[in-house]
């Protein structure tokens, strides 16, 4: 019964990593899209490269933050939190 | 070294800059709340120093992106973003596994850049707009 319980604990962290990456794709597809766009606005106006790769660089690095904190939650869930649960669980049992 | 565009070096200084005062800010908590100890340091400076990495990465994918075709530069970034995310899970597996780094520490520095860059947007629009 507690290999189950402990299996459904990391089988669950598990889900919940992967669940947790999908946030990875948005930033991905969105910091494509800001190069992409930055790529045009720079190549019908040469003269504003510096203010368009400022503002470029600002939104891809708030674009960024959802995948980092889903990176860092997912990686939490998959190395800390199995061993933090497994704990609480054999400390209930006794 | 020279290759760099200058707006990606001044943008790193302000933010190494950010992170620097963050960094100091959370050990003052640290102390405040009786939690200090050396990993809670040694895990700000490894979070810290791969934050302002991460950010320096960026702007030099984005600098390359930036000279492709459209469709090019987007695959540019996506590479980009794929080996940053992998030199952070790097970063916190290290932070997890290595006793000499807090993990806490290290997870919450890694997100000063993010704070800089809010700042700095602040900043702008509090100016008015970006005028260069």
């Amino acid at each position: 019964m507690l290999e189950l319980a402990i299996g459904i604990i990391l089988g669950g962290c598990a889900l919940g990593a992967g669940c947790a990456m999908i946030a990875g794709i948005g930033p991905g597809i969105g910091e494509g899209n800001a190069v992409a766009a930055a790529c045009e606005a720079i190549g019908r106006q040469p003269e504003c490269q510096s203010t368009v790769t400022t503002t470029m660089l600002m939104g891809c690095a708030v674009a960024e933050t959802t995948g980092l904190y889903a990176l860092v939650i997912a990686i939490l869930l998959l190395f800390v939190a199995p061993g933090r649960f497994v704990n609480i669980l054999i400390n209930a049992i006794g | 070294m020279n290759n760099i565009d200058p707006v990606i070096k001044k943008e790193t200084k302000f933010i190494a800059l950010v992170v620097l005062i963050l960094s100091a800010l959370m050990q003052a908590v640290f102390l405040i709340i009786g939690l200090w100890d050396l990993p809670v340091l040694f895990g700000n400076i490894l979070g810290g120093v791969v934050g302002i990495l991460n950010f320096f990465f960026m702007g030099l994918g984005l600098q390359s992106a930036l000279k492709k075709e459209t469709a090019d530069a987007k695959q540019t970034a996506k590479f980009s973003q794929t080996m940053r995310n992998l030199m952070i899970v790097v970063t916190i597996v290290i932070a997890v596994f290595v006793s000499w780094f807090n993990l806490a520490s290290t997870a919450i520095a890694i997100f000063f850049p993010t704070i800089g860059v809010f700042v700095k947007a602040f900043v702008i629009n509090k100016k008015g707009g970006n005028k260069e």
